[in-house]
């Protein structure tokens, strides 16, 4: 524990412009760093070393450093672009079609008991069920390019879009719908006025859902049925013993992953700046 | 010669905020609380009687300062000293029954006695019924109910209560003081009880303390010495009781004032 | 009998849906090449549930799926736990967690399959992987929230600072840690699916892709739909156990 410690100064250590402080500064930092990530470190540097090592076929296991070589060369030479292009293109694709469709029906089924009754059943078997296993009907329909990847994105992100869209609707306070009925909105008007930016967090939750939900099933859809993307070129790297290069795209996806999940939490902020959000902790 | 139960030695604490700046809750109140009092203790809204209980109870360290309890300086919590927190924490995950046994389940009392003792607080509370209740069933008041059972049947040795009918409507809140007087006489177990209610400090206390506001420390030290039974309804017609209750008043009022802070009521 | 009522009100639309199938293919409207007959789809569900070799594939997805998640379960919680718990083992595996975070699950199947083969190492391992770090996300943050008024009051009742795990801790943070296994089910299911159709010769998912390659679509319509439904049921069943366990506590919908 370091409050028994006496305190560092920070403010002073900055606020003097000579470079030997300057440089101890930067050394301290870099030590904490190393501090702070030393597992990492150490999980990197023992597989370096193993692979290195000899014992292991260098086809199975590269050295980590050979992996990341072929990661900056991909993306120097730019040959990375197209494949991330593709898959971008079908995640959010597929996504953008599941917004407009899920929302507007859980919107819908949340206000009107008719279509609450009919879709309620589909979605609640529908939502915890996993969705991938379509995918050989949907290359049986329309084949092994964009479009069977798209709809199959779409079908597994219309499920968490339209749910939470759904309890959305339903959970908003009633004397929000009381007060605008009573100013004379109805129907569409009431929908769109009232219901919609009421439920925003909750649709919210659905979107984060299923953008990490579309990510991972154009991933596995390029990796089953080909036709280009990262997943294509992941499973194509691994079954051509180029395994640096599978490595290389799963660096790739796992940064546009993480590029997704910040991108999705800035637009909540952005969005729902009029919530209070509870703290997860 | 040290003959206090619970002896409280220029006990400061601060508290370091998320933006860096210190909160002082308490500044160097010394306080001796000698076996078998009832001391009750008013003061603004956060002016630190529950940090006061929490370094009483060991749950959190003075930054200066001690606290003697039989003459041995507290390092953490312990089951001689019981407590009644201001918001009901029962185990949600256990019953009723399960929550007040848990203390003498946990002190090694043989099941058939844990029973019994369980029991007869049950009673006690007026709980007979919802012995396998869960806490989310239970209203706000039987919660705190419970809450007190539990903490009772592990009979400590001091109690701490931190405005445990502060969330009970007037009528339980009244029946309950009733019943906790009832109880200190027959046991005459030492108590600390923290209140914003006046009156309910005159009425219960042997000894009522008005805190300043933040930093807190003592303002107003003052034994009750009224020489009448406490039946409630003609207790507080009494010409005495209004008086003191004035007196007290006057000072818990010119430290909210002072403070600029609306006391909760 | 209302209750019998009620269900059978609840999923008339699904029988609407297969209905409007049935209407729609029986008088060929629909080529069968296309979308089998639901009839059809009906019969190979007989045929399958009554076959042998099916419920080898099925015993195949099932283990794996039960290995890989009782060992993400196991790992997960007990991480998670001691990252709350002590600081070295929060210093080791924080970066760690952090960094796979983001990382798409599915992707680490090909990796997965260069190491361990095609048999059942490999998808157990997935799952395992990929379902350990929401877990250990969530029990971290389940036992860190636990209300600190029930700690001090187990320790003003002579629980030990050693005991407090079981007695407080654990229970406390359970509601939360049972919503995150709850989700890891799906994504097990997901991952399974997944490295079944990338790589496999036995299980659910290569069962009904090669029943795609040969063309009989009623077959592979009848599998999906198995695999739906055994994906559906875990989660119901999983649901109906923990509202049992956790009765003390109120659980929302979803
Ligand atoms: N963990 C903490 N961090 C920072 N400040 C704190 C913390 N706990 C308490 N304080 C501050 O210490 C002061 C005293 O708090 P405390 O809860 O003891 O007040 P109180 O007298 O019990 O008030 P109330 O009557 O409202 O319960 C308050 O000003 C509060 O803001
Ligand atoms: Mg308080």
């Amino acid at each position: 524990m370091a409050q028994g410690k006496p305190r560092v100064d920070v403010d002073m250590a900055s606020g003097s412009r000579e470079p030997a402080a300057r440089r101890w500064a930067a050394l301290r930092w870099l030590a904490a760093g190393v501090a702070h990530y030393f597992s990492v470190l150490l999980f990197f540097g023992l597989w370096e070393f193993v692979a290195r090592s000899g014992w292991v076929n260098p086809w199975v296991f590269p050295p980590v450093t050979v992996s990341l070589a072929e990661w900056g060369r991909s993306l120097a030479t730019g040959d990375i672009f197209h494949p991330m292009g593709l898959t971008l293109l079908r995640a959010l694709g597929g996504l953008t079609m599941a917004l407009g469709v899920g929302i507007t029906l859980g919107l819908l089924m949340g206000r009107y008991r008719l279509v609450e009754w009919f879709f309620e059943p589909l979605i609640a078997i529908g939502f915890p069920a996993p969705k991938i296993a379509f995918l050989p009907l949907f290359v049986l329909w329309f084949g092994f390019f964009n479009t069977a990847k798209v709809l199959i994105v779409f079908t597994s992100c219309i499920f968490p879009l339209t749910l939470y869209a759904y309890h959305g609707a339903r959970s908003v306070d009633r004397f929000y719908l009381w007060s605008a009925l009573s100013k004379g909105s109805r129907g569409f008007a009431l929908l769109r006025k009232v219901v919609l930016p009421a439920a925003l967090p909750h649709i919210f939750d659905g979107f984060q859902v299923a953008l990490i939900v579309s990510f991972i099933v154009a991933f596995v859809a390029e990796m089953v049925t080909g036709g280009g993307g990262l997943g294509f070129e992941m499973i194509k790297a691994a079954q051509d013993a180029e395994t640096p290069r599978a490595f290389a795209m799963l660096f790739t996806i796992s940064l546009l992953g993480y590029g997704t999940i910040k991108l999705a939490e800035w637009l909540r902020a952005l969005l729902l700046f009029w919530h209070i959000e509870h703290e997860a902790h | 010669m040290n003959s206090a139960k619970v002896e409280i030695r220029d006990v400061t604490k601060a508290f370091r905020s998320t933006g860096g700046s210190q909160v002082t809750a308490l500044a160097g109140i010394s306080l001796r609380i000698p076996e078998n009092e009832f001391l009750t203790v008013v003061g603004p809204s956060g002016c630190g009687k529950s940090t006061l209980l929490y370094i009483i109870g060991g749950f959190l360290k003075a930054t200066r300062g001690e606290v003697l309890v039989n003459g041995v300086p507290v390092t953490g919590p312990g089951a001689d000293r019981g407590i009644v927190f201001q918001k009901y924490s029962l185990f949600p995950w256990r019953t009723v029954m399960q929550n007040i046994t848990y203390g003498l389940e946990e002190q090694g009392v043989p099941r058939a006695e844990r029973q019994e003792i369980a029991r007869s607080y049950l009673r006690l509370m007026r709980l007979e019924g919802f012995e396998r209740a869960y806490p989310r069933a239970l209203s706000g008041g039987m919660q705190q109910r419970v809450a007190l059972a539990q903490t009772l049947a592990c009979e400590p040795d001091i109690i701490l209560m931190d405005e445990p009918f502060g969330a009970l409507d007037a009528q339980t809140r009244k029946l309950m003081q009733v019943e906790l007087l009832r109880l200190w006489e027959q046991r005459r177990t030492t108590i600390i009880f923290v209140t914003h209610d006046v009156e309910e400090a005159i009425y219960l206390g042997t000894r009522v303390i008005v805190m300043t506001a933040r930093p807190g420390t003592v303002k107003h030290d003052e034994p009750i010495a009224l020489n009448i039974a406490r039946d409630k309804e003609d207790y507080m017609l009494n010409r005495a009781f209004m008086e003191l209750k004035m007196r007290i008043w006057l000072n818990v009022k010119e430290e909210v004032e002072r403070y600029g802070e609306v006391a909760r009521s | 009998m209302p209750a019998l009522r009620k269900i059978v009100v609840r999923f008339l639309p699904l029988l609407l849906v297969f209905g409007a199938w049935e209407a729609l293919t029986a008088p060929r409207l629909i080529p069968e090449d296309f979308i089998p007959r639901f009839a059809h789809v009906l019969r190979a569900l007989g045929d399958l549930l009554s076959s042998a070799e099916f419920y080898g594939h099925a015993a195949a997805s099932f283990s794996r799926v039960f290995i890989g998640l009782t060992i993400s379960i196991i790992a997960g919680v007990a991480l998670g736990i001691g990252m709350a718990w002590y600081r070295w083992v929060k210093r080791f595996c924080e970066p760690l967690v952090v960094l796979s975070y983001p990382i798409p699950k599915p992707a680490i199947i090909p990796v997965f399959i260069i190491w361990l083969g095609i048999g059942d190492l490999s998808k157990i391992a997935v799952i395992a992987l990929g379902c350990v770090v929401p877990i250990i996300i969530s029990s971290y943050n389940a036992t860190l929230s636990v209300d600190r008024y029930l700690v001090w009051s187990a320790l003003s009742k002579g629980t030990s600072e050693r005991r407090l795990l079981r007695k407080v801790i654990f229970p406390a943070s359970l509601p939360r840690i049972a919503v995150a296994i709850r989700v890891a089910i799906a994504v097990a299911f997901i991952l399974l699916v997944s490295s079944e159709f990338i790589a496999a010769n036995t299980g659910l998912g290569y069962l009904t892709f090669s029943y795609g390659s040969v063309g009989s679509n009623d077959y592979m319509f009848a599998t999906i739909f198995l695999i739906v439904a055994v994906g559906f049921s875990a989660d119901r069943g999983y649901a109906a156990v923990m509202q049992r366990v956790l009765a003390w506590h109120e659980f929302g919908e979803l």
